[in-house]
């Protein structure tokens, strides 16, 4: 059994090698552009002055945010609001950057998780999917060797230690498996999943379908089309980690999936939600072979 | 040497091995723990009969121990992969209605003026945590949180009506848009209806 486990984890796979260097370039130019997707609305949901004072926001909520250091820091050493976040705004962005040219990425991770923390632990009201797993993508960031591949560090200090991206990979692929059976499970024991009432439900929330409002209302016609969203949206999610480990099937569930989030952006405007969930699935299962090695 | 390097490379796997093991029981755990509370939720949480079982409970209590629900906290693991399930939530919305000195109306809000749209996903995010008013319709005495949730609405609605002259005054209604399932939109019903669950008067003072 642990020689069997050993060789999942530990036997290098040529699909495997410019993995490393695809999530660190993909997950830190997404938390850049992420980060700067509010534009001026930054402050309505992180300044000390902004939609929920702080004062209100602390009451069910213990952890540090910036608003909160940013009320301190003004309360006591008289700083301006917009001088601290201009100033967390540059260090955000740098720490972006070091990551993306892989300068120390380790290092660039664990101070952008801090900061990320700051953002989305420290306002939970305004904090959805999206953060949660850019949080966990920072996490893969922290714990795999990034700079291995292609990186300023590599290039500064000639180093020539050659690490193997199979296990970090390993991590990545189970843990989708893990989240998208639950993901489809959880909607399986939901009734209004298997008529398509939920998917008539979701096209119309108050705020999502902000674009198309209505415009699929002439559907209703046909209910058949909600039912085959619904159980194809859950079937895609609970065999996720059975199709997406066959090497015949990888590729169609890869673009099911895919269709699946490209939907959820366009229907939902969840866009940045559905690119973080591209970028991970790519990671994890796309084919990052070196162009001109033989398997 | 060999040997020295391959008994370094085998305790270098165990370690990761260890490691891996760790973080999958986390994502299990807490992937069980919200999907068998949403489910009970849904299906349980209204009936007197049923008592939450033990299970769910145990599994509850591991994942806020210290250390676990540090290790979700910093590696963004507690949130669960439930989306939209097992069932899609309802959304509230607010309507803020300015009014001038005379009682004219100088402008009808249902958010405040964004510049982007991932601005409106955060937004539709608050909305989402006033669901706990739904589950609390028309209760006699409001629990501490509901009580809560009137100061953030009273408090957004004051940081809305700044940018209006002093004497402006804010009419502030909370309510549910219930667009008509996909059942009562073939049966005819086409038209959604809007339940209002709460109602606030806001001024500048």
């Amino acid at each position: 059994m642990l020689v069997i486990i050993r060789r999942y984890f530990f036997e290098r796979k040529e699909d495997d090698m410019l993995f490393l260097l695809f999530f660190r370039v993909s997950v830190s130019l997404f938390l850049l552009v992420h980060f700067f997707s509010l534009g001026k609305d930054f402050n309505y949901f992180y300044s000390n002055n902004g939609l929920i004072p702080v004062k209100v926001q602390s009451v069910y909520n213990e952890s540090i945010s910036l608003p909160k250091i940013l009320n301190y820091l003004h309360i006591h050493f008289d700083f301006s609001a917009d001088t601290v976040i201009l100033t967390f705004k540059i260090c955000y962005s740098f720490l972006c950057l070091t990551l993306f040219f892989g300068f120390f990425s380790r290092l660039s991770s664990f101070f952008l998780i801090l900061l990320h923390l700051l953002l989305v632990r420290g306002t939970p009201f305004y904090s959805y999917g999206v953060d949660y797993f850019s949080s966990i993508a920072l996490f893969y960031c922290l714990i795999f060797p990034l700079d291995q591949y292609s990186s300023l560090k590599k290039f500064i200090f000639k180093d020539k230690f050659e690490v193997n991206p199979t296990p970090f990979r390993r991590l990545l692929q189970l843990h989708l498996g893990i989240m998208y059976f639950f993901s489809g499970f959880g909607k399986l024991l939901g009734f209004n999943w298997w008529n398509g009432e939920s998917i008539w439900k979701a096209i119309h929330l108050p705020y999502f379908n902000y674009n198309y409002a209505g415009s699929f209302d002439y559907l209703s016609k046909y209910p058949i089309f909600f039912v085959i969203l619904g159980w194809g949206t859950i079937l895609i999610e609970l065999l996720y980690p059975f199709f997406m480990n066959l090497k015949k099937t990888r590729l169609f569930w890869m673009l099911s999936v895919v269709a699946l989030h490209v939907g959820i952006a366009f229907i939902l405007n969840l866009y940045f939600f559905s690119t973080i969930m591209i970028i991970i699935n790519i990671a994890g299962f796309g084919n990052f072979r070196i162009k001109n090695e033989k398997a | 040497m060999f040997f020295i390097e391959t008994i370094r490379i085998k305790s270098k796997q165990n370690l990761f091995l260890l490691f891996a093991l760790f973080h999958f029981l986390v994502i299990l755990l807490i992937s069980i723990s919200t999907t068998v509370n949403s489910w009970y939720q849904l299906y349980h949480e209204d009936s007197n009969k049923y008592k939450e079982p033990k299970a769910i409970k145990t599994l509850n209590s591991i994942s806020r121990s210290f250390l676990v629900s540090n290790y979700t906290f910093f590696t963004g693991l507690d949130t669960g992969y439930g989306f939209f399930a097992p069932n899609v939530a309802s959304v509230c919305q607010i309507q803020f209605v300015v009014k001038s000195e005379s009682d004219k109306i100088i402008d009808v809000l249902y958010m405040p003026e964004f510049s982007s749209i991932e601005s409106i996903s955060r937004y539709a995010t608050l909305m989402g945590k006033f669901q706990e008013r739904l589950k609390q319709y028309n209760v006699k005495e409001k629990s501490h949180y509901l009580l809560y949730l009137d100061v953030v609405i009273k408090s957004m609605s004051k940081q809305i009506l700044k940018k209006y002259p002093s004497k402006y005054r804010m009419e502030v209604i909370l309510f549910l848009p219930k667009y008509p399932t996909l059942k009562q939109y073939n049966d005819g019903i086409v038209t959604p209806s809007y339940i209002p669950i709460d109602s606030y008067k806001i001024s500048n003072n």
